[in-house]
């Protein structure tokens, strides 16, 4: 995720403060690469103003 | 004493609410220095609230069971002309000029509002450790975290000063501290109480609801909160049910699914006894053990981890240009969450879905899943490091891997506490159900209580 981005994450703290990106993008890009084409995304739009 | 005996009391006139309340002000005014449970103490507001509700009682008209019960709310719930902190100061000026829904069905039930309560900064984080009102403490060893974000709901509750609280909880947030403080805490299924007026933090994982002493006060809370808000537009229209479990309910027949893999890896060996005892209780109670499997939890977590990095920042993009206005520990994850690509949102909203689908199989074999809320008891205040099963962990993602994933899926979840560590501190059981059947994890949660699956008061509450 972070070689997308041009955000300076390097500040000393970092590694104290959050858990890294790098183990979180390796299994979410892996349950992704396992996504069917076909798989709609979870959105709550609706045309209808009162969607459930 | 319970939500269930004190409105007994003001029903026998053996009590007043303004008694109930002035005690609860007195206990504020002994704890909190020491706690750190509230960041805006109403006691004005609470005693006219409590004569009101003194003056309806003896006129004949009750508002059921939480008319002058004393409560509090987290402070991110917006309150007509209380200041809402959201635990932050780019909100300490904030001025709601009207009451979100909640909030406003919480006074239209004669509710007694004691303050608000502090929290994990802006309710991104567990500890409660908040940078700008202080570290809230746990009641039960006040070396050791409440948990979070509701920190100042859970330590509030067990202290015995109010008799529920409200949290939310976007990964864990009402469940952690239930736990971490051996209180009863319930996260209701993702549009079954309105989130508007609370400010969010996760818009499609955010989730509202009670910590309380007792399940049955979970219950009546959750009666006066359920139910749809136009203003909120992922409201349910379903309809609500009488919540309350009936005395000696029974859970005979009830399939309670036994999920052996990842919830039951790593954990301190006293909370898997606790758990897995109170799973013997609800078997000797008729309950059917059974052991099931479950989709991938590892994705579910990663996916929710996505979802919020992504919604935390969105929300709070026009505030990060401040920088020196936020905790270090939200900052760096507001920084992190800049980095999700849309692509990665997407994607995590496609694995929603599917994921969501797979689990919804798991509820064609049983009725609910019991497992650890959180796999260790409180840590101490600083330690961001906890030692289970060999593995050091970082204590935040240690408290939030056995929740945080109920949140992506949207189902209800109840922690009650069933027992304690040999270092005298709560464990917690999270009892996991179908969407918007909160009345069956209700009524297991009930009947393991009423089969002693409870701890001893807090014995600060005694104080």
């Amino acid at each position: 995720m972070a070689k997308a981005s041009g955000l300076d994450l390097s500040y000393p703290e970092i590694e104290r403060l959050v858990a890294p990106l790098e183990k979180l993008d390796e299994t979410f890009q892996a349950a992704v690469r396992g996504l069917p084409s076909t798989q709609e995304p979870d959105f709550t739009f609706s045309p209808e103003d009162d969607a459930e | 004493m319970t939500i269930r005996e004190a409105i007994e009391a003001l029903r026998s006139r053996r009590l007043s609410s303004a008694e109930l309340t002035t005690a609860a002000i007195k206990r504020i005014d002994r704890l909190n220095g020491t706690l750190k449970a509230f960041i805006t103490v109403t006691a004005d507001l609470a005693r006219d609230q409590a004569r009101r509700a003194d003056s309806e009682m003896a006129a004949g008209r009750d508002r059921g069971p939480l008319h002058g019960i004393p409560i509090a709310l987290k402070d991110l719930f917006l309150t007509r002309g209380v200041v809402t902190t959201c635990g932050s100061v780019i909100h300490r000026d904030l001025m709601p000029d009207q009451d979100g829904t909640v909030v406003k069905r919480l006074h239209d039930a004669g509710a007694v509002m004691l303050g608000k309560l502090n929290m994990h900064e802006l309710a991104y984080g567990i500890t409660s450790n908040n940078p700008h009102f202080g570290a809230v403490r746990n009641p039960w060893d006040t070396e050791r975290i409440p948990g979070g974000s509701s920190g100042g709901s859970g330590a509030a509750v067990a202290a015995g000063i109010v008799y529920a609280a409200m949290g939310s909880d976007t990964g864990g947030s009402i469940r952690i501290p239930a736990a971490y403080c051996g209180t009863v805490g319930l996260k209701p299924t993702y549009g079954r109480v309105s989130r508007h007026g609370v400010m969010p933090l996760g818009y499609t994982l955010d989730h509202m609801g009670p910590l309380t002493r007792s399940v049955r006060d979970v219950a009546y809370v959750l009666n006066v909160i359920a139910g749809h808000d136009p203003a909120d537009p992922s409201s349910s229209h379903r309809p609500v049910v009488d919540y309350v479990p009936e005395e000696g309910c029974s859970i005979r027949g009830l399939r309670v699914g036994f999920p052996e893999k990842y919830f039951y890896e790593y954990l301190d060996p006293d909370v898997e006894s606790a758990v897995r005892g109170a799973a013997a209780r609800a078997k000797a109670l008729g309950a059917e053990l059974k052991p099931v499997r479950l989709p991938d939890m590892e994705a579910i977590n990663a996916t929710a981890r996505v979802v919020l990095l992504a919604e935390a920042s969105a929300h709070l993009e026009p505030h990060l240009q401040h920088r020196g206005r936020f905790g270090a520990d939200v900052l760096a994850l507001l920084d992190q969450g800049r980095l999700v690509p849309a692509v990665d949102y997407v994607n995590a909203q496609r694995l929603r879905r599917k994921l969501r689908s797979e689990f919804d199989r798991v509820w064609q074999e049983v009725d609910c899943l019991f497992v650890p809320t959180v796999p260790n008891t409180a840590p101490k205040i600083g330690d961001t490091k906890v030692r289970l099963a060999g593995r050091d962990e970082d204590v935040r993602l240690a408290a939030t891997r056995l929740v945080r994933g109920i949140n992506l899926l949207g189902y209800p979840a109840l922690s009650i506490p069933c027992g304690l560590g040999p270092n005298g501190m709560p464990i917690g059981l999270q009892i996991i159900g179908t969407p918007f059947d909160e009345a069956t994890i209700l009524r297991i949660g009930a009947a393991l209580e009423d089969n002693g699956v409870a701890i001893p008061p807090c014995p600060m509450e005694a104080d």
